[in-house]
């Protein structure tokens, strides 16, 4: 079994850097996956920046060079849109791996071709989506006729080369059922774990919320599924990273998934670069601290006012929750709550429409 | 980044438990991260550790309830760091499944020839 601790959890070393960020090279996608995320999907937000700008393969070469100056890169994660949409992704990756960061390529995997595997092969890993063995449920979700099989074919390809794989799922109320199933497809399909994360709500995908959005029970019969395939199929890795909030389904009596927490800025933070250089705290945030071409990342890390309101939001919410479990949570998503409220200071969408969801639900309204 | 240990002691001090490993006497976290129970009946054991990162110090214990903090959305960051440790599935685990998957219905015959195939 694969267990890890780690001294002073969850608090970070006072004042470290961050050692993974995320790379967002482009804003293209040929999905239009309908819990899609991303601060620039929703109109409404007013994200910055014409579709199509991207930083050049120098300007990025230039900036990931000038971030490993100041911060101590150990991983980036290179993300979209959708990453393999970007011809010079295997050069960005040479680049990366030469300068001693191991790189994970976050893909849809419909574009994972032989060619495209081979040259994308540099030591890192890919985590594809794979949301059904049930191929009409992942085109619904990714809202691309087709896109099933090709992801299919795509993971093969990886699995044939000799590639890390690790398949994520995100659970909706269209296919949380179809999660065993699909876990043992990623499995005999050479995935050495797989990731689940609940349908995390924004700007983008909050309108299809009555469609998506499981309720509590349904969270809590997937942890039930996670844990069953932990042992079954030990040594399968799975790892939840969207916080399930502990007053949505109590996550403590599940001992083969590693249960993931919002960072909040902090020293595990993966501070999120977009494809014109601007950086924001995380993959999910829509406010821009600044830009790397033109800013250091130390003084937005270390100065800037929004990180720093961001470390210290607990939403009132949470004020008489149990301390410990108040303490590893801290209301969720932040992130999720500045897309959907416009601040950061107040609870995660998700647990406030759990409440809502009526008779049969684990929470209740309240 | 990575070094690789084989051994470490878990002792108990002033109320709180600590791992002895890789030269270093770290904290162990108890409560919701941790089986303080299994704490307990370890102390003064030898165990074996998987790998310590140094910096924050991470060490990977066999048995020891809760795992880490997995970032948002990229835990196959947290994979990797594991990777000494967490094996690929075995060609033999991988075909049963597709097996099973195939015999049960739930997959095609033409999707369980590309997944043999891969």
């Amino acid at each position: 079994m694969r267990v890890t601790t780690k001294s002073g959890q969850p608090q970070d070393s006072p004042g470290a850097l961050p050692r993974t960020f995320v790379l967002e090279l482009t804003r293209r996608c040929n999905h239009r996956c309908l819990y899609c995320y991303t601060a620039w999907g929703a109109p409404a937000l007013g994200y910055p920046e014409p579709q199509q700008a991207e930083m050049s393969t120098a300007e990025i070469k230039s900036l990931i060079g000038s971030l490993q100056s100041e911060a101590p890169v150990e991983y980036i994660a290179l993300s979209g849109g959708e990453p393999l949409l970007r011809e010079d992704l295997p050069e960005i990756l040479a680049f990366i791996k030469d300068r001693g960061i191991t790189p994970i390529i976050i893909t849809n995997g419909t574009l994972l071709t032989k060619e495209r595997v081979a040259a994308t092969m540099v030591g890192g890993s890919y985590e594809v989506s794979l949301h059904s063995y049930r191929p009409q449920i992942h085109d619904r979700l990714s809202g691309c006729q087709g896109a099933w099989n090709k992801v299919i074919d795509g993971m093969a390809n990886v699995h044939q080369a000799g590639g890390n794989l690790v398949a994520a799922f995100v659970a909706t109320k269209l296919n949380y059922m179809d999660l065993f199933h699909t876990a043992e497809l990623a499995i005999a399909l050479g995935c050495w774990g797989m990731l689940y994360n609940r349908i995390n709500l924004g700007a983008h995908n909050l309108r299809y919320a009555d469609e998506l959005l499981p309720t509590p029970g349904m969270i809590q019969e997937n942890l039930e599924m996670l844990e069953e395939l932990g042992a079954k199929y030990h040594p399968f890795a799975i790892s939840i990273s969207i916080v399930i909030e502990p007053c949505v389904v109590d996550f403590r009596k599940y001992k083969h998934i590693h249960f993931g927490w919002c960072p909040k800025g902090g020293e595990n933070s993966y501070f999120t670069i977009d494809p014109v250089g601007n950086v924001r705290t995380c993959n999910h945030s829509p406010v821009i601290l600044g830009n790397l071409k033109r800013d250091r990342f130390t003084k937005l890390f270390y100065n800037h006012p929004y990180v720093r309101s961001f470390r210290e939001s607990l939403p009132a919410e949470c004020a008489n929750c149990e301390p410990a479990l108040k303490e590893i949570c801290r209301g969720g998503c932040s992130a999720a709550a500045e897309q959907c409220y416009g601040t950061s200071s107040r609870l995660d969408p998700f647990v406030t429409l759990c409440r809502q969801c009526g008779p049969g639900c684990a929470v209740g309204p309240g | 980044m990575e070094e690789k240990v084989t051994k470490g002691k878990i002792v108990y001090k002033d109320g709180k438990y600590f791992l002895e490993a890789a030269g270093r006497t770290e904290p162990l976290p108890t409560g919701l991260l941790t089986d303080e129970a299994f704490l307990k009946e370890q102390v003064g054991k030898e165990l074996e550790v998987f790998f310590t990162i140094p910096k924050p110090f991470v060490a990977a214990l066999r048995g020891i309830g809760r795992p880490v903090i997995i970032l948002c959305n990229i835990p196959a960051v947290e994979f990797l760091r594991g990777e000494t440790f967490i094996t690929q599935p075995t060609a033999a685990m991988t075909r049963n499944v597709a097996t099973a998957l195939l015999k049960g219905g739930f997959i095609t015959q033409e999707v369980f020839n590309t997944i043999q195939q891969g």
